[in-house]
């Protein structure tokens, strides 16, 4: 079982990606890469964030980034890892968590809300692994 | 109370999350007694933002737009009537 938080994790969710029908045709013209960065809490010490590069309804690449200088992602969405753990277990919808604040992001909103449907395929990717999630 | 249904253009090419809530919590805090924002609904194909209100008339609802007519202009005002199903189940 993957662990979140890992890289394994990320791992996971490119195979499923690209095993998607569903997210391949919501995100068949989306071009972006996304930090999604988890900020510290409980045990956690330090910020984990994971690089994923999406285009055109594939993940071309996706790993743990130690240092966030090394990419220059067209978006960063940073929540604390119990926001995280609701997105991913569809416990908060990712657009809801956008709209409130709850996940911050940098870059251009208008850009997500007219690729909802591809966020919401990537949340479903989300759910398919079955995560252990740090307690 | 009159019902409308308010559909906005929003084919802002970039706006950032921090303007888009901002003006939307702007619009929630000019709400007055007897207007009221009840729902709205996103059409990210056809760019187009449906909100429900409840207001004495159009000109109340553009008053507490205010600011946020600038960025999501309104498309068209239909006063509408509110239909629930509920209406029509068979009560068991």
């Amino acid at each position: 079982m993957p662990k979140f938080l890992l890289d394994e994790w990320i791992k996971a969710l490119q195979v499923d990606i690209n095993q998607s029908e569903p997210y391949a045709k919501a995100a068949e013209r989306w071009e972006g890469d996304f930090y999604f960065i988890v900020t510290p809490e409980g045990s956690m010490t330090e910020p984990v964030i994971y690089y994923v590069d999406l285009w055109h309804g594939k993940c071309r690449d996706a790993f743990l980034v130690t240092d966030e200088s090394e990419k220059e992602p067209v978006f960063k969405m940073t929540a604390p890892l119990s926001v995280w753990q609701k997105v991913v277990t569809k416990k908060l919808d990712a657009i809801q968590g956008l709209l409130t604040r709850q996940i911050k992001l940098k870059g251009n909103m208008a850009m997500i809300m007219r690729n909802v449907k591809a966020a919401q395929e990537l949340v479903e990717c989300c759910t398919h692994i079955e995560t252990e999630f740090p307690s | 109370m009159a019902r409308f249904i308010v559909i906005h253009n929003v084919a802002a090419e970039e706006i950032s999350q921090d303007q888009l809530v901002d003006l939307a919590k702007q619009v929630a805090a000019r709400l007055k007694p007897g207007v009221e924002w009840i729902s709205s609904w996103y059409a990210s194909e056809a760019n187009k933002l449906f909100c429900d209100w409840e207001a004495p008339d159009e000109e109340a609802i553009r008053d507490t737009l205010g600011e946020a007519l600038k960025v999501y202009p309104i498309e068209a005002v239909h006063s509408v009537i509110y239909i629930n199903p509920d209406w029509y189940r068979e009560q068991s």
